[in-house]
C-alpha cells in the first residue's frame, strides 16, 4: 500500500513555506522507512504490542475461541468503517450508518413476520440501504448540502422510519439454519464463517482506495474540491456512489446484527456511528481528509474491539474501557498536530538563525 | 453561536409540542428528521438566492 | 468536514479545543461512574468450593439494579461461592450482554445470573455458555425459556399490574383519564405488565369509568421520562392520575408533578424505590406505590444458581432449593421460582423501609 504512503507524505508539505533554498530542511522518507514509520504503521505496532500484552497477562484470552468472539463483536464496525474510510477521505462525513443499520433490521423483522420467503426479505433489506445511501448521496452531491448536517437529519430520519416500521416490537423467529450460520466458525479455527465475505468486501474496498484512479481521485478530492475538478476528477459523482456503498454496506451490517443476534428491533445497532467513526481516525485517517488507508483503519478497528474484549476478559468496568479508548482518540488525533506544530516552529526558528547569521 | 442556541432551543420546542400535539410516538424521530433536513434545504436556498441577487446587483453597477 | 484546512495554526487550535473538551467530558463520566461502580470482586467467608457466580443486569449504575446486585452479592457469600462478579452494558439496549456472556463464558464462570434486556438476543451466547457447562439463571426480566434454566421472578406479573391499576382507581376515586408513563417501548416486563392492566381496566366492572389514554415511554432515562410527564399533562389537561410502572420513571414524573401546579391534583403511581420516593410521598405528591423488596430477588438467585451447579435441583417444576434465611422455595411451571408479593409504601411505613 506505498500509494498512499506516498500521498501522506505529501500531505505534511504544505507546511513548509517558500523558503526551500534552506538546505538543513528535512526531506521525506522514502521507501520502506516511509512504510515502517507511518501514521497507520504506528496503529499496527500498537495492536500487535496490546496483542502480546493480552496474550501474557489476561488468563485464557490466548485461544480460539477469543478470536472467534472477537471477530463475531467486529464485524459490523469492520464492515461500515469500509466506506466510511472512503468518505472520510473525501472531507466528508456519514453519521446516519447506524440508522440505517436499524432501518434494515426492523424492515427484516416486518416482512419476515408478514411471511415473505427469506432471500426475499434480504434482497429488499438492501435495496432499501442502496436507498437510503443514494438520498444521502443525492442531498450531498447533487444538492450540494454539508454533509454533517445532512447526516444528522438522515440519523433522526432513518431511526425514526425504523419505529414507525416496526414500533416497540421485536422480531425473534428466523430461520434455524440461517442464524446458526451466522454464527458458526470455520472448523477449529474459531474464525466465523461469515468472516469470508467480510474479507471480499475490504479487499473490495482496499483495491477500489489504492490501486484505481477513483481512489486517488478521493484524497485529490480530500485535499482541495477544486483542485480535483479542475484537473478532471467528478467529485460530486465519486461523493454520490460513496454514499450509496455507505447505505448498501450499512444495510449488510444491519442484516448481520439482526441474524446474529437473532432480534429484528428498531433500536438495533444503535450508537454505532460514533465506535466506527472512532476506529477510523485511530486507524490514521485524518478528519479533514486527505490521508488513511484502509490497513490503518482495519489495525483501528481490531485495536478497539481487541481493547473491549480484553478489558471485559479481565472484568474491568466498562466506563474504564471507554476512558481508554477516549484518550486513544484523542492522543491519536491531536498528536499529528502536535508533531506537525513543533516541526513548523523548528522550521521558523531555523530560518530565523540562519537569516541572523547572514546579517552578521 | 446565539443560530445554535436558537436551534436547539427550537428542536426541544418541536419535541415537546409534538407530544402536546399527541402525534404518535413512533413518527416522532422521523418527523424531527425531516424537519432537520427541511431547515438545511430552505437554509441553502436562501443562500443561494442572495447570492443570485448580489451577482445581478453587481452586474448592474459595472 | 467542514473544517477549514487551509489554516493550520487555526485547525490546531481548534482540535486542541476538542480534545481539552473531550478530556474534560471523559474524566466528568469516568468520576460519576466510579463511584458507584460494582465491578470488584469479593470471596467468600462461607464454606469452600471453587465455583463462581456472575451476574449481568440489564445496565450498571442503576440504583434499582444496584439493590438487586447487593442482595445477589450477599447471597452468594452465603451460598458459598468462591467469587461473585457484576458485569454489564452502561446502556440497556437489546444486544449489548452478549459480549458479556462470551467474555463469561471463556473466564469459565459456572453460573451466570442474568435480566435480559431482550428474552432473544442473549439466547445465542447463553447456549454458549451452557455448552461451556455453565448454569443460567434468570431474574428480574426473563430470557426466552428454552435459554435458561430457572427464572426468579419478582411476583407473579398478573399481581403487579393489579396492584397498581387498584392503587391507581383508589386515588382518583375510581373514575377519570390516567396514563401510563413506562421505561423503554421494548422492556418485557413493563409490557407484559401494561397487558394486564389493559385487560383488567378492560374487564373489571369496577373501572368502568376508568379511560387509559396515553402511554408514553421515558427509556427509563430520568430527563426523558421528566419530559413526558410534562408533555402528558399538556396533552391530556383532564389527566387524573398516571402509573409509572419503574422505578425511574415514577421518580421523574413525581419530582415534575411536585414542582407543578398538578402537585396532590393529579395522581401517581406505581413502582419505585422507598428511599427515592420518601420526600415525595412526606410532601403529599404521592400517596401509595408499590415495590417488592429488590435485594431478594438477587439472594435467592444466587441460591437457586448454587443448588444448580451442585446437581440439587435441574430447574424441572416442583423441584426445590433452600435460599438462606428466606427459607425453601420452590420452582413451578416454565422454571419459574416466585419472591414473594409486593408492598404497598405510603406515608405510614415509608420509614421503615431503606432500599
Amino acid at each position: 500500500m506505498s500509494e498512499t504512503t506516498s500521498t501522506t507524505g505529501t500531505a505534511t508539505a504544505p507546511v513548509a513555506d517558500n523558503t526551500r533554498p534552506l538546505s538543513s530542511e528535512p526531506k521525506g522518507k522514502t521507501g520502506a522507512a516511509r512504510i515502517l514509520a507511518g501514521r497507520d504503521a504506528i496503529t499496527i505496532y500498537a495492536l500487535i504490542a496490546f496483542l502480546i500484552y493480552a496474550a501474557i497477562a489476561i488468563p485464557r484470552f490466548a485461544s480460539p475461541v477469543t478470536t472467534g468472539f472477537l471477530l463475531l463483536d467486529v464485524i459490523p464496525v469492520l464492515l461500515i468503517a469500509m466506506p466510511m474510510t472512503l468518505i472520510i477521505i473525501t472531507g466528508e462525513i456519514d453519521l446516519s450508518v447506524a440508522s440505517i443499520a436499524g432501518l434494515t433490521s426492523a424492515l427484516m423483522g416486518v416482512l419476515w413476520a408478514g411471511g415473505m420467503d427469506i432471500w426475499l426479505v434480504l434482497a429488499i433489506s438492501l435495496l432499501a440501504g442502496l436507498a437510503a445511501g443514494m438520498f444521502n448521496g443525492f442531498l450531498i452531491a447533487v444538492l450540494g448540502l454539508p454533509s454533517l448536517a445532512v447526516t444528522i437529519g438522515t440519523l433522526a430520519l432513518f431511526r425514526g422510519l425504523a419505529l414507525v416500521i416496526i414500533g416497540d416490537n421485536a422480531v425473534a423467529n428466523f430461520p434455524k439454519a440461517l442464524t446458526a450460520f451466522f454464527t458458526s466458525k470455520l472448523g477449529g479455527t474459531g474464525i466465523p464463517t461469515v468472516m469470508v465475505g467480510v474479507v471480499l468486501i475490504i479487499v473490495f474496498f482496499g483495491v477500489l482506495l489504492h490501486f484505481t484512479p477513483f481512489g486517488r481521485g478521493l484524497y485529490a478530492i480530500g485535499y482541495s474540491k477544486e483542485a480535483a475538478s479542475f484537473v478532471g476528477i467528478r467529485v460530486a459523482r465519486s461523493k454520490f456512489w460513496l454514499y450509496v456503498a455507505s447505505g448498501v454496506v450499512s444495510a449488510l451490517a444491519g442484516i448481520y446484527w439482526t441474524l446474529r443476534y437473532t432480534s429484528a428491533r428498531s433500536d438495533n445497532a444503535s450508537g454505532l456511528e460514533l465506535a466506527v467513526i472512532a476506529a477510523v481516525l485511530l486507524g490514521g485517517v485524518s478528519i479533514f481528509g486527505g490521508k488513511g488507508s484502509i490497513p490503518g483503519v482495519i489495525a483501528g478497528v481490531l485495536l478497539i474491539g481487541t481493547l473491549n474484549y480484553a478489558l471485559r476478559l479481565a472484568r474491568v468496568s466498562d466506563v474504564v474501557l471507554i476512558t481508554v479508548t477516549g484518550l486513544l482518540l484523542i492522543v491519536s488525533v491531536v498528536a499529528p498536530s502536535i508533531g506537525s506544530a513543533i516541526k513548523q516552529w523548528r522550521h521558523t526558528r531555523r530560518v530565523r538563525r540562519s537569516f541572523i547569521g547572514s546579517n552578521t | 453561536m446565539t443560530g445554535a442556541a436558537l436551534g436547539a432551543l427550537l428542536l426541544t420546542t418541536i419535541t415537546s409540542s409534538l407530544t402536546a400535539l399527541r402525534v404518535d410516538k413512533f413518527w416522532q424521530q422521523a418527523i424531527v428528521g425531516v424537519l432537520i433536513l427541511t431547515a438545511i434545504i430552505i437554509d441553502r436556498v436562501a443562500s443561494l438566492r442572495t447570492a443570485k441577487k448580489l451577482r445581478i446587483s453587481e452586474a448592474r453597477n459595472v | 468536514m467542514m473544517l477549514n484546512r487551509k489554516n493550520p495554526g487555526q485547525t490546531g487550535r481548534l482540535a486542541g479545543m476538542v480534545a481539552v473538551a473531550a478530556a474534560a467530558a471523559l474524566a466528568l463520566s469516568a468520576c460519576s461512574g466510579g463511584s458507584s461502580s460494582t465491578g470488584g470482586s469479593s470471596s467468600a467467608a462461607a464454606g469452600g468450593g471453587d465455583k463462581k457466580i456472575t451476574f449481568i443486569p440489564k445496565q450498571l449504575n442503576n440504583p434499582y439494579t444496584d439493590v438487586v446486585l447487593g442482595g445477589g452479592k450477599k447471597g452468594a457469600t452465603e451460598a458459598g461461592f468462591a467469587s461473585s462478579q457484576v458485569v454489564g452494558p452502561l446502556e440497556a439496549s437489546a444486544s449489548s450482554q452478549v459480549s458479556f456472556i462470551n467474555a463469561e463464558t471463556q473466564a469459565g464462570t459456572n453460573v451466570i445470573v442474568i435480566a435480559a434486556n431482550d428474552p432473544d438476543a442473549v439466547c445465542t451466547a447463553l447456549g454458549e455458555a451452557r455448552t461451556a457447562g455453565a448454569k443460567i439463571v434468570a431474574f428480574d426480566s426473563d430470557t426466552n425459556p428454552d435459554c435458561r434454566d430457572v427464572f426468579i421472578s419478582q411476583v407473579v406479573a398478573k399481581d403487579v399490574a393489579l396492584i397498581q391499576t387498584k392503587l391507581i382507581s383508589e386515588q382518583i376515586g375510581g373514575s377519570g383519564e390516567i396514563a401510563i408513563l413506562s421505561a423503554t417501548a421494548n422492556a418485557t416486563n413493563q409490557n407484559g405488565w401494561i397487558k394486564f392492566m389493559e385487560e383488567e381496566l378492560a374487564s373489571n366492572p369496577a373501572y368502568k369509568d376508568i379511560k387509559l389514554v396515553a402511554k408514553v415511554y421515558g427509556d427509563d432515562n430520568d430527563t426523558k421520562s421528566f419530559q413526558e410527564a410534562q408533555g402528558l399533562m399538556q396533552a391530556h389537561p383532564n389527566l387524573k392520575g398516571i402509573i409509572s410502572p419503574t422505578t425511574v420513571g415514577i421518580a421523574a414524573t413525581a419530582r415534575y408533578l411536585s414542582t407543578s401546579e398538578y402537585k396532590g391534583k393529579v395522581a401517581l403511581t406505581g413502582l419505585g424505590l422507598p428511599n427515592e420516593m420518601r420526600p415525595f410521598v412526606k410532601d403529599g405528591t404521592v400517596k401509595e406505590f408499590a415495590l417488592w423488596d429488590p435485594a431478594q430477588l438477587g439472594y435467592v438467585a444466587a441460591f437457586a444458581g448454587k443448588a444448580l451447579t451442585e446437581g440439587k435441583m435441574t430447574g424441572a417444576e416442583g423441584d426445590t432449593f433452600t435460599a438462606g434465611e428466606l427459607g425453601e422455595r420452590k420452582v413451578e411451571k416454565g422454571g419459574l421460582v416466585i419472591v414473594g408479593p409486593p408492598t404497598v409504601f405510603n406515608a405510614d411505613n415509608i420509614d421503615k423501609y431503606n432500599f
